[in-house]
């Protein structure tokens, strides 16, 4: 029934007042003709009776003949949002502006995603995109993608497939990139060479040819073990060497450390600023002039909409800028060396991989007077295992100036 | 009178539905709420209290509180509200 209903709607319809005697005569009257009457209620003598607009015309005579008056009530549905809207252009103008703009809008392409980058950069490939006028807010209709996809095939070298798909609108670049060769099996023909210099201290072979012995100076890249295993009178062949070479490191570093401080201490005035970001732009929300010269400044990132994986690419970013002033203050030889050891050891660990063994930390203090300085040196000792193993290259090997 | 009972033993041997070979009314009552009437003759009497409608077989009336027509087509009526009585008046006067 709400199909009838919405129908009725759409064709208009008219709610009409009948009074007269002959009421159910009139009912009749028109049933025989053929016209739909619906709602209808008698409130005493008169009917309220709902009717299709172009039943209306024939009406009447049907009033004449049962001699009942007709008022039309109100007047309902679309042909009459029509008249009314005929009156009011520049709603109509609007309206079909909004379509004609959203239409618009959606047939360009205003996102493209790039997947399966993994040694190629995402803003590379849009880039060579962009080469090819495959770029956001192009028109997405007659686009060659299979051109696009093959150049961007015979482009880069890494790429085995691609494929470019338009999803409404956004376009999905994906790629497979060719897989990287495999990882030194345990069966490739290899040499055990230094990862950095150092001081061998013992040296366990396990397969290969030992070119080095304890006590050796080694440099970075110098061949330790190796895999090449040279007979006389023969060809040589070749092992996968494998093996453990210890070698003492020694690890410098230096730092200066005043002995008057400055530092930052916050004033209590403070500035907060809005920022909306949308991919890379950035659009203030408040005055970005700061009142302040010196500041720190935290940074709070909150994601309007998470959900799963979709995310809304809209960003609010609230800056709060802390005023601060600079104070000096006096810390002491003592402290400043403590400063000084502390920050040494500190740097130093990034630099001596996980697995070394720490033999000595020896420190070196001196005062500079002319700078109002200590300056901190520290050597720490480390043993570890430099030896890497690193593939041989076949073709280069002295087997071809043997022939 | 023949050719009636011709048509109505006819339906019944071929099972089809009376009241589109016999030319008679078909009522539903759903409920208290609605009564529909298919295949008849006109309206007799409506008022909010009280719907006469006229049918090949006799004139069926029905009482109740805010009637309304929901529909009036050509072969159907549609009526709904509170309905309280349904009975058929015979006019041939069974």
């Amino acid at each position: 029934m709400i199909i009838i209903k919405i129908w009725n709607y759409i064709a208009g319809y008219l709610v009409v007042r009948v009074r007269g005697i002959g009421l159910e005569k009139f009912i009749n009257l028109c049933s025989a003709e053929n016209i739909y009457l619906w709602d209808v209620i008698r409130i005493q003598n008169t009917l309220q009776v709902k009717m299709s607009l172009h039943h209306f015309k024939r009406i009447r005579s049907i009033a004449r003949k049962t001699k009942c008056r007709i008022y039309i009530e109100t007047k309902r549905g679309l042909p009459f949002v029509f008249i009314k809207l005929k009156k009011r252009k520049l709603l109509m103008l609007g309206g079909i502006l909004f379509l004609v703009i959203l239409y618009v809008l959606s047939s360009m392409i205003w996102y493209i995603d790039v997947t399966g980058a993994k040694t190629l950069k995402e803003e590379e490939i849009l880039g060579q995109l962009e080469k090819l006028g495959f770029e956001t807010g192009i028109w997405k209709y007659g686009i060659d993608l299979k051109n696009i996809e093959n150049k961007l095939l015979l482009n880069n070298q890494q790429i085995s497939w691609v494929d470019i798909k338009i999803k409404g609108i956004k376009a999905i670049v994906e790629i497979v990139e060719k897989t990287p060769p495999p990882p030194i099996k345990s069966i490739t023909p290899c040499s055990v060479v230094a990862r950095d210099e150092g001081l061998i201290t013992e040296i366990v072979v396990l397969k290969g040819e030992p070119v080095v012995k304890e006590g050796d100076m080694v440099e970075k890249g110098q061949v330790l073990i190796s895999g090449i295993i040279e007979i006389e009178e023969a060809q040589p062949y070749y092992v996968h060497a494998d093996g453990r070479v210890i070698a003492k490191r020694w690890y410098k570093k230096g730092t200066e450390i005043p002995v008057i401080e400055h530092f930052k201490v916050k004033t209590g005035n403070k500035k907060i600023v809005y920022k909306m970001r949308s991919a890379n732009r950035e659009i203030f929300l408040t005055n970005p002039d700061l009142p302040f010269k010196d500041y720190i400044m935290e940074k709070e990132t909150k994601t309007l909409f998470k959900w799963r994986n979709i995310k809304l690419s809209v960003e609010l970013i609230k800056e709060i800028f802390y005023e601060t002033r600079e104070q000096k203050r006096f810390i002491g030889v003592a402290e400043a060396l403590r400063i000084g050891k502390q920050r040494l050891i500190n740097h130093i660990k990034q630099d001596i991989p996980e697995d070394a063994e720490i033999l000595s930390i020896t420190f070196d203090k001196r005062v500079v007077l002319s700078k109002n300085r200590v300056r901190v040196d520290v050597v720490v000792e480390t043993q570890e295992n430099i030896g890497v193993k690193q593939p041989l290259n076949i073709l280069n090997l002295p087997q071809v100036k043997e022939e | 009178m023949k050719r009636k009972k011709l048509k109505e033993k006819l339906s019944e041997i071929l099972d089809l539905p009376k009241d589109v070979l016999l030319n008679i009314p078909k009522i539903t009552i759903i409920g208290n709420l609605q009564v529909t009437v298919e295949n008849h003759l006109g309206i007799i009497e409506y008022t909010q209290t009280q719907v006469r409608i006229n049918t090949n077989i006799g004139v069926i009336n029905i009482k109740g509180k805010d009637i309304k027509l929901n529909s009036v087509l050509y072969d159907e009526i549609l009526l709904e509200g509170k309905i309280e009585e349904v009975w058929l008046n015979n006019g041939e006067g069974g």
